[in-house]
């Protein structure tokens, strides 16, 4: 079956992130089809290339980062969400003229078309709250 | 039939007593993260959750201690077990 | 492929940025040719209210924008008849035309949706 996931909570924050996480892992280890996992609302954190959490402590991003490299899993931060929240990519960082840019190597900015898109060609989308 | 996942602790969010508001028979529920609590057998969400198929994932019972708590009519389901439910339900709904 | 989406707003509007997501992905929906329905329960029926003044606290109407959904062809809106009855609302405090759903109507119009995104 093909999956996508929708991730509202921020890492660190809520243990939504977490959860998906395991969930992917194990419906990945189950042989199934993981497609994109869409990041929105607090979300867009997971995709923080500064992100730096205790060496003994879960590392969230890199973790999805990993999975995405070993799987090919689209994973979109949604540029909406992340814009306002201070993600940006190199690219959106040279337009609005801030600097470099912090987004995840392994991540994509993208809008909400992915999730909709995501919504029509997966067999089933679950949503992790905030 | 829907597979209705909720989260946070009925004590500290309406989530569970809308998901109850709208379940239909034919659906389930399955309580993860802080709303395991629901089915400890303090809760006074007992009743209402007796009623209707309820799973608790059993990573989230262990890491609060519940393990000894709960009422026995929740079945525990492992992280593939959640995702084999979100399989069986031609949908899935998350209430946080 | 056509998905039957369902996005349920359950959030009132202002307090948080859920309430205004969950419109931004209905908007980008109606591009797609799917179809789209959304229904207002609980809190979330705030968001339909005439009369809001989003500018008092810095942030866009939510009259406004689904004021504007017709125009974008999202016409499936329901709100659930209990959520309205306790809020004492009626369809004429709302700046958009909306069905009126009974619990066991709302319980067919989740089952009759292929994906449901809940807000």
């Amino acid at each position: 079956m093909k999956f996508s996931l929708l991730i509202l909570g921020s890492p660190y924050s809520d243990q939504s992130v977490s959860t998906a996480l395991r969930f992917a892992k194990s419906l990945l280890g189950k042989g199934h089809e993981l497609y994109r996992v869409f990041f929105y609302h607090d979300g867009v954190h997971c995709g923080n290339q500064l992100t730096t959490p205790p060496q003994d402590e879960q590392n969230l991003p890199e973790q999805w980062a990993e999975l995405a490299k070993a799987h090919q899993v689209d994973m979109v931060v949604c540029i909406a969400s992340a814009l306002r929240r201070g993600i940006l990519n190199d690219s959106e960082a040279d337009r609005h003229e801030k600097g470099t840019g912090n987004l995840k190597s392994g991540f994509d900015i993208s809008g909400l078309g992915q999730l909709v898109e995501a919504s029509i060609v997966s067999d089933r989308v679950i949503t992790f709250g905030s | 039939m829907i597979l209705h996942i909720v989260n946070p602790s009925p004590f500290d969010s309406q989530a569970l007593a809308d998901c109850l508001k709208h379940i239909s028979e034919q659906d389930s529920i399955l309580l993860i993260e802080n709303a395991v609590v629901a089915a400890d057998q303090s809760s006074p969400f007992l009743e209402q959750l007796m009623s209707h198929t309820v799973y608790v994932l059993k990573n989230d019972v262990e890491a609060r201690g519940l393990q000894d708590r709960l009422h026995e009519h929740f079945s525990l389901v492992s992280d593939d077990g959640f995702v084999e439910l979100t399989i069986a339900h031609a949908s899935s709904m998350s209430w946080y | 492929m056509t998905k039957r989406i369902l996005i349920i707003c359950r959030k009132p509007p202002y307090g948080s940025s859920l309430g205004r997501e969950a419109l931004d992905i209905a908007l980008a929906s109606s591009v797609f040719d799917q179809s789209l329905s959304i229904l207002f329960t609980g809190e979330g029926v705030w968001q339909l209210h005439k009369g809001q003044k989003g500018q008092q606290v810095d942030q866009k109407g939510y009259d406004k924008l689904l004021s504007a959904f017709p125009l974008y062809e999202i016409n499936d809106l329901y709100v659930d008849a209990k959520s309205i009855e306790q809020r004492q609302l009626t369809q004429d405090d709302f700046v958009v035309d909306t069905q009126t759903l009974n619990s066991d109507e709302v319980k067919q119009l989740m089952a009759e949706h292929d994906v449901l995104l809940n807000f």
